[in-house]
């Protein structure tokens, strides 16, 4: 076959179209499993981070030697000109020795348990906080996805109505863990697809060699999503992204088109939904939560006339 | 920048002060805001807050050389009146210490004391507040991000309660942000805190605790005097310059969106109890704050019936609800 006639076989795996709003995503699982590759599957990525999770991978990365030196680079992408579309920080349990390391500069200390009473881990979570405020910025004024991957670690889950029993969780200090979890939009944990099989009184695992994303949170471990996801994924950015796509809101057009449709059902409060209206432009956050308010007044009065 | 910022419309504004005194208690927000009396003399530790909050605000107003700033500092501290000669060591020594610590390289200067003034939004609807606006003053403002200056007792070492209190809860710094951003100006609110002196002026030992060595001198730890302003002055120097992270510290802090969602709740919320409470005539007192820090609240002669709000003598009208914002119809 001549070059010409090359088919990339990536590219029948295109999809159109955009995602709305730029993704926060925190994906995480253990050693090995392709969270690399799943955000490598991300609009052209940017790597930072240690570099054994993307030697395999061709893509754009870069090792940060400080924990200043992580926010000089979003500065650079966030003020100069660049074509990177995600920006992956690979992995959290990489930069927090050096956050740590960056605190007890700060500090005078030798050792981030050195502050004493946990305080060390408090400062270190003000450091996290600043981090994230600036990938936040990134992400408003550049509209770039921040995917930040994490290992996983197995951690006894002291259960108050019951036996104790273990599970996934960030590779994280607890506190820094939590602020990731809560800033994230979407939580993602990968793992093999894994079934258990009871024999003779002995129950053992077995994986059928799948890699998948869980998307809600179980007893076994942390997951969220806001987008609606199915309960499990494919690990694979695309299928990832035709979910978010599949639960994006609709555009502003139909939206405002829906409830110009719903005004006249609206009977008194037709013209505080009209100035509504007027006020919410292009919004779609807006439009959306304004053709929510007007679907329920029409729900309600209908509901009335038909009792 | 213009100190005074132009309404779009006058509606009353709010501040994060007053937010917080309606939460701590409606009737004495009542009384500090609605029929805007004041008691004619503040607590000794707020003094001396202000005290120092006029000296920062000259070092900042001044040039950049830190000669420049230290005397525009001194000067303006200078001219205050009614101020314990103590109060005013410390002051001035902070100062001196303030400029060794952070004279150099200070950023460069958009405003000081800039006036803000920004719609309270409904979070559920993104629609602003026909009832009320928010404002305030930011101590300096950047180019990126402002500072706010806070004087305090507690222990300022990074990490402590004190940064873990700031750090995601601090309503000022969430609402300066929207103050910030209504300026123009996005980005951080860096921390700026000083610790006061702990030190205190040693008092001449009582007549009668007094002991003698047989050559006729006091013991060691036995004054016959009270300490000079000037002795004193040199002990709170050697304090601050032995230990500049405890006097001094910075932190940037941050509000991510989920912070600022969340505080956008609090304040429409807040902002509508106080509005039924105005509907209503009703400003229920609450028993629970009355002591804070170890102190009566001002208005506690008032509410338990032992003084008139009325009272002259005690106290004045204010002649707006928010006396520090000019220009603003409050």
């Amino acid at each position: 076959m001549s070059a010409a006639t090359t088919i990339n076989p990536r590219l029948a795996t295109v999809k159109r179209g955009k995602l709305d709003t730029p993704i926060r995503l925190l994906a995480y699982g253990p050693e090995g499993i392709g969270k690399s590759t799943l955000a490598s599957g991300a609009p052209s990525p940017l790597f930072i981070g240690a570099e054994d999770g993307t030697a395999q991978l061709d893509v754009a990365r870069i090792q940060p030697g400080s924990w200043e030196d992580i926010f000089g680079l979003i500065a650079e992408l966030a003020s100069m000109e660049h074509d990177y579309k995600t920006l992956v920080l690979d992995t959290a349990d990489w930069a927090e020795p050096i956050c740590w390391d960056h605190v007890c500069a700060q500090g005078g200390k030798k050792g981030i348990e050195d502050f004493g009473y946990g305080k060390g881990y408090v400062a270190a979570l003000d450091e996290w906080r600043r981090l994230l405020s600036w990938l936040d910025r990134l992400r408003a004024k550049r509209a770039m996805n921040v995917v930040v991957l994490a290992h996983s670690k197995v951690a006894t889950f002291k259960n108050p109505e019951g036996e104790d029993f273990d599970r996934y969780t960030l590779k994280l200090h607890d506190k820094a863990a939590g602020l990731l979890k809560e800033w994230s939009d979407a939580v993602l944990f990968c793992q093999y697809e894994t079934f258990t099989h009871d024999k003779n009184g002995r129950t053992k695992g077995i994986d059928s060699g799948a890699r998948i994303m869980h998307t809600v949170r179980r007893a076994a471990f942390d997951a969220k999503n806001r987008y609606g996801l199915p309960e499990q994924l494919p690990l694979s950015w695309d299928e990832f992204a035709a979910g978010v796509t599949a639960h994006a809101p609709k555009p502003p057009a139909a939206l405002k088109a829906e409830i110009a449709a719903l005004l006249p059902k609206l009977g008194d409060a037709a013209k505080k939904a009209e100035a509504a209206l007027a006020r919410a432009g292009d919004d779609p956050i807006k439009l959306s939560q304004l053709a929510d308010w007007a679907r329920g007044k029409v729900s309600i009065s209908s509901t009335k006339e038909t009792t | 920048m213009s100190a005074a910022v132009s309404l779009p419309r006058h509606l009353p504004v709010i501040t994060n002060s007053e937010l917080r005194t309606f939460r701590r208690c409606a009737r004495e927000h009542r009384l500090r805001y609605r029929l805007r009396r004041r008691p004619l003399r503040d607590a000794d530790t707020l003094r001396f807050g202000s005290l120092f909050h006029v000296g920062l605000e000259a070092w900042w107003r001044a040039d950049a050389a830190p000669e420049a700033r230290i005397a525009a500092a001194l000067a303006a501290i200078e001219g205050l009146r009614d101020v314990d000669p103590y109060d005013r060591v410390d002051a001035e020594e902070l100062i001196l210490g303030y400029t060794a610590r952070w004279g150099d390289g200070a950023p460069v200067v958009v405003g000081v004391e800039a006036q803000f003034v920004a719609p309270l939004v409904n979070p559920q609807t993104g629609a602003a507040s026909k009832t009320y606006q928010l404002g305030g003053k930011l101590d300096v403002l950047f180019a990126y991000g402002f500072m706010e200056h806070k004087t305090t007792s507690e222990d300022i070492g990074l990490g402590g309660d004190y940064w873990q209190r700031v750090s995601a809860l601090d309503s000022q710094v969430s609402m300066y942000t929207v103050g910030a951003r209504a300026l123009g100006v996005e980005g951080p609110c860096t921390y700026d805190v000083i610790r006061k002196v702990a030190l205190r002026p040693k008092r001449a030992t009582p007549v009668e605790s007094r002991k003698y060595k047989t050559n006729g001198e006091l013991y060691a730890n036995k004054r016959e005097h009270d300490e000079t302003p000037d002795e004193y002055r040199e002990r709170v120097r050697e304090h601050i310059a032995e230990n500049p992270e405890r006097y001094y510290a910075r932190g940037e802090i941050v509000r991510l969106d989920h912070d600022e969602a969340e505080h956008a709740a609090d304040v429409w919320q807040t902002a509508r109890a106080m509005r039924e409470a105005e509907l209503a005539e009703r400003y229920p007192r609450n028993p629970d704050a009355c002591m804070r820090f170890g102190r009566a609240c001002e208005y506690f002669g008032v509410c338990s019936g032992q003084a008139s709000i009325d009272d002259d003598t005690k106290f004045r009208t204010a002649t707006s609800s928010h006396e520090e914002l000019e220009e603003i119809r409050t």
